[in-house]
């Protein structure tokens, strides 16, 4: 079989972008290893607190300016880097699949996701419009304008290195602040060429920057003084402890935490649809998505269903062909590490101890596609007889497992969804259009989908996020995340 | 070869219409007097391929279905179409015959696959191997009409 051509040759030394400047910095080198060959792909620092300073100060510095550009010329500087990225499509993808090990198919989604989020921060002159209303009493009128806030920093996660920074750095920058950027430490190498591109598509010098390190740096940064905000995506412990000390430190903030979401298909779902869906919910990207399925509520007692639905979701996912994403007839990667992989084997092991069933195990005889180690690979795994209170669905497993769940009817369903304390996205799969607005009224979960496996907002709409999943008030994304980047200036005026 | 990605459907949908581009194209060049027929028909070839990168980008999305939607069995040796192959202008007619109803089914089947998942995708499929059946009735007359006319080489 062919692999595709790797962008990434050798190693790569990444450097800080601090200011407009590639600046190579004094912290300690840590490998950054692609989990399916075993390669080192690049050498990341872990930055000193000095170097993040200056990389605040380099944004302070340049928030005046930017601040004032009209939004529209702003824009330009974004559509241009939204050119850059369509030109380099191929490439950054690729770059995506070698340091996480997701598939091209899942890479390329993820670069026209990105791009996607380029392009909604382009509408920053809409988007960013305020609102008036004449003669509030005779002759005062009152009007609202969104200004800019100042310098935020973003923390995204290592399992969509270049997505989900950008769920929040185009709008930042839109909307007249300057930001900095820690990319994962996992996953450094996207967000280091993306911001080639930013310095090539000609924005100022100390608008957008890149420092790298590990959680020393984002700490740091959640309790910089002159850091007005925080974008986190990442779990929920870590997401609780931004919520909790941008509170203590004044910052403004959105922090997405974990998941644990239900799929509910019901017996008159469209069974052939809904297994092909469910595989790409379940077993995309490798489970490592916050959107992913977790639990599969079966609803019903009947079992000629509930047995098709199983032989038909062990038969697909035993057929998942699993290897090096570059390959593009896999269609599931590894687990990002090798500690990821053990701690997925724990959940599984946990539910065996709790009473499930093992009806397809992914942990034994990993069919590789290619000559490649087994550190990172993981087969799909799929367990029935478990119930609601076990540790594979209070918990966030975040790798390539199904739980089936048994449930007597809808009601007893969304109940089951609703008491679980995330509440991040959860689906149904039905043919009945009142059974899905029930679903879709009841349940309680930022994100539904309805004959839909994975409820990922597009670009101009909220990821929202509820309970567990997410500590904060406005959500990523869009019109929402416009408003998280502005403050309002709300003025009364009257001459006389 | 089993497809089962999108990006290998894709695949092989952009190398059956670029061997099928070079193939009229080089076709034009050596039977002058279906010249323009031929390069119209490699001009639409280039254009599906441009239809096909488009239709995959406008799905291809962290959360559809790309890696989980096809199963499709293809003979790899159906691929090719190439003029150096045939001998002979209705030997290369009836040859570039074969491989468009090929293609078509190949189309077909992806079309069907892909329906209600990947739907721009669908849409795109089917409006191909629509041209596909319009092509073959072209092919046809050509063959029917017989012989070599001002042709060079054959």
């Amino acid at each position: 079989m062919a692999i595709l051509d790797e962008p990434i040759k050798g190693t790569l030394l990444l450097r800080n972008y601090i200011g407009g400047e590639w600046v190579e910095s004094k912290g300690a080198l840590v490998d950054v290893v692609n989990p399916a060959t075993g390669g080192v792909v690049a050498k990341a620092p872990r930055s000193t607190r000095d170097e993040l300073d200056t990389a605040v100060s380099a944004a302070t510095d340049a928030f005046p300016d930017w601040s004032r550009t009209p939004p529209n010329t702003r824009a330009q500087c974004l559509y241009r880097l939204r050119e850059l990225m369509a030109e380099h499509f191929e490439e950054l993808s690729r770059i995506q699949t070698q340091e996480h090990g997701k598939t091209i198919d899942e890479s390329r989604g993820e670069t026209r996701r990105g791009i996607e989020e380029v392009e909604v921060a382009c509408g920053i002159p809409t988007l960013m419009m305020g609102y008036n209303s004449e003669d509030i009493a005779v002759g005062i009128d009152e009007y609202l304008i969104r200004k800019p806030v100042g310098v935020f920093g973003i923390l995204p996660p290592y399992n969509f290195p270049l997505m989900i920074p950008l769920f929040f750095a185009p709008y930042a920058v839109a909307a007249g602040n300057c930001m900095v950027l820690k990319p994962s430490d996992e996953c450094p190498v996207t967000q280091t060429r993306i911001a080639e591109l930013v310095d090539e598509a000609g924005f100022p010098p100390g608008v957008w920057n890149v420092v790298h390190g590990g959680k020393d740096i984002g700490n740091n940064m959640l309790e910089h003084p002159d850091i007005a905000g925080i974008g986190f995506v990442g779990s929920t412990a870590v997401a609780r402890h931004v919520y909790e000390r941008c509170g203590a430190t004044g910052k403004r903030v959105i922090a997405n935490g974990g998941a644990s979401n239900f799929i509910v298909v019901m017996p008159d779902c469209n069974l052939d649809r809904t297994i092909r869906a469910v595989m790409t919910s379940f077993f995309g990207n490798a489970g490592q998505r916050c959107l992913a399925g977790q639990s599969l509520i079966v609803v019903g007692d009947d079992e000629a269903f509930y047995r098709r639905l199983l032989d038909g979701l062990v038969s697909a996912a035993s057929e998942i062909k699993i290897g090096y994403g570059l390959d593009d007839s896999v269609q599931m990667g590894p687990m990002r590490d090798g500690k990821k992989k053990q701690r997925v084997i724990g959940f599984i092991e946990s539910g065996v101890q709790e009473g499930a069933v093992v009806r397809l195990d992914g942990r034994e005889n990993i069919n590789i596609a290619g000559d490649y180690p087994d550190t990172c690979f993981l087969g799909p795994t799929i367990m029935e007889n478990v119930t609601p209170k076990m540790r594979i669905v209070q918990e966030e497993i975040f790798g390539p497992t199904l739980n089936l769940i048994r449930a007597h009817n809808l009601e007893d369903a969304i109940r089951i969804c609703n008491e679980n304390p995330f509440g991040n996205a959860d689906c149904i799969f039905t043919s009945n259009g009142g059974t899905a607005r029930q679903f879709q009224y009841d349940v309680i979960s930022g994100n539904v989908g309805i004959n839909i496996g994975i409820a990922a907002p597009i670009a101009f709409f909220p990821l929202s996020g509820t309970k567990n999943s997410f500590f904060g008030v406005l959500h990523t994304q869009g019109q929402e995340t416009i408003r998280f980047f502005t403050e309002d200036k709300v003025v009364v005026q009257r001459w006389i | 070869m089993n497809l089962r990605t999108a990006s290998q459907v894709l695949g092989v949908a952009r190398q059956l219409e670029d061997d099928a581009a070079r193939f009229y194209q080089s076709m034009s060049q050596t039977h002058a007097t279906n010249g323009e027929l031929f390069l119209g028909l490699a001009k639409q070839n280039k254009r599906n391929i441009v239809l096909i990168d488009r239709a995959y980008l406008s799905i291809s999305n962290d959360a559809f279905e790309t890696g989980f939607c096809f199963d499709i069995d293809i003979d790899d040796s159906a691929l090719g179409l190439e003029q150096s192959g045939c001998d002979g202008y209705s030997q290369c007619l009836k040859g570039a015959i074969e491989h468009e109803k090929k293609a078509g089914a190949f189309y077909s089947i992806a079309a069907e696959q892909s329906k209600s998942l990947l739907a721009g995708v669908t849409r795109t499929m089917v409006q191909i191997a629509g041209t596909k059946e319009d092509r073959l009735k072209t092919l046809i007359a050509l063959v029917a009409a017989g012989g070599a006319q001002n042709t060079q080489g054959d």
